[in-house]
């Protein structure tokens, strides 16, 4: 077989293997950033309760910290996005 | 018999077999709040069981988004009795029930928690119990956006399916769940994909907001004066837990949409 048979066969699998890899990519890297955010928040909400003075600083040091949490579901969106338009 | 029959009815079982999952122990946990809540002010017995009964009708949505997604895929197994062995058209159904099953896990046990966390609170200060049903309320409806993204990708999945396909051998050939090349084999992983995309995307964020939404329930009912200040935080803090979710329906939309 020459070169360009051997891509037409496997071209269409390694792309949908890619597509595959991205959808579980993405599927799987927001469950984690999902589920620590939440937790940010409402610890935020808790110790905004117990010192209703202090809530700038604790709102500002929740969204430090979510943004912190989030580069895992961006890295996840950028691995996934380069996938599916592999 | 062929392949996006059987595809449409593995669809249907996983749907509603995996939707049911959440939804039952979020309706128990409800409920376990009420019981707890009823131990400590049992004089306010009624405000407890109207409270606890709204809150499991709303937990109950995600069984009902994955019910219908089962219903609409059996009839699509009717429809699909005869139809050529497409693995497109079969990943397409597959991944509609995969996408709603998955999907309703995380809401259901999210609104579960979130009914929970605002009986007890209002059992511990039956003074907030009016901003504390507001802030149950509110936090429920946002763990359902989840599912609701799920339901979606799992609508469009259908109609790929429903519209697609067609191409393939007419009866059971081995080689035909095997496709070497071609554009079948793409769309087969595009469908699959934004099924599990979007079902595994939905439970984090579910679960977070859920999290979020009771513990505001609490902090208000700890500190009734502070509502104001405790709502900023909470939603900004949700909106935040829900952008993985909504990544997840980004890709989902953009591997379904090419297919």
């Amino acid at each position: 077989m020459n070169e360009e048979t051997v891509k037409l066969l496997i071209g269409p699998i390694t792309q949908a293997f890619a597509l595959l890899g991205a959808g579980i990519c993405m599927g799987l890297g927001s469950i984690g950033p999902g589920i620590g955010e939440g937790f940010a928040a409402g610890k935020a909400c808790e110790a905004v309760s117990r010192r209703p003075e202090e809530y700038s600083q604790i709102f500002r040091t929740m969204l430090v910290g979510q943004a912190v949490t989030e580069s895992c579901a961006i890295y996840a969106l950028v691995v996934a996005l380069i996938l599916s338009f592999h | 018999m062929g392949l996006a029959n059987a595809a449409a009815l593995l669809g249907a079982g996983l749907a509603m077999g995996l939707g049911a999952l959440g939804s039952g122990f979020g309706i128990g946990y409800a409920a376990g709040g009420a019981l707890r809540a009823l131990a400590r002010q049992p004089i306010k017995q009624p405000l407890i069981f109207r409270t606890m009964l709204v809150g499991q009708a709303i937990t109950e949505t995600p069984a009902i988004f994955a019910l219908v997604v089962a219903f609409l895929l059996y009839f699509a197994s009717a429809e699909t009795l005869d139809a050529p062995w497409s693995l497109a058209q079969s990943a397409a159904f597959l991944g509609a029930g995969l996408c709603i099953g998955v999907g309703a896990i995380g809401s259901g046990i999210g609104s579960g928690l979130v009914a929970h966390d605002a009986l007890d609170a209002m059992s511990g200060n039956p003074s907030s119990q009016g901003p504390v049903l507001m802030f149950m309320l509110i936090g429920q409806a946002w763990v359902q956006t989840g599912c609701i993204f799920a339901l979606v990708i799992s609508l469009f999945l259908l109609a790929s399916g429903n519209s697609a396909g067609l191409s393939g051998p007419e009866d059971f050939r081995l080689w035909s769940l095997i496709p070497l090349a071609g554009p079948e084999t793409v769309a087969t992983a595009r469908h699959l994909a934004a099924g599990l995309a979007m079902g595994f995307g939905a439970i984090g964020s579910s679960l977070g907001i859920a999290y979020a939404g009771g513990m505001a329930c609490r902090s208000l009912a700890a500190m009734p004066g502070s509502d104001a200040r405790i709502k900023t935080v909470y939603f900004v803090g949700s909106a935040t837990a829900q952008s993985p979710s909504v990544f997840s329906l980004i890709i989902s939309l953009i591997l379904v949409l090419n297919a």
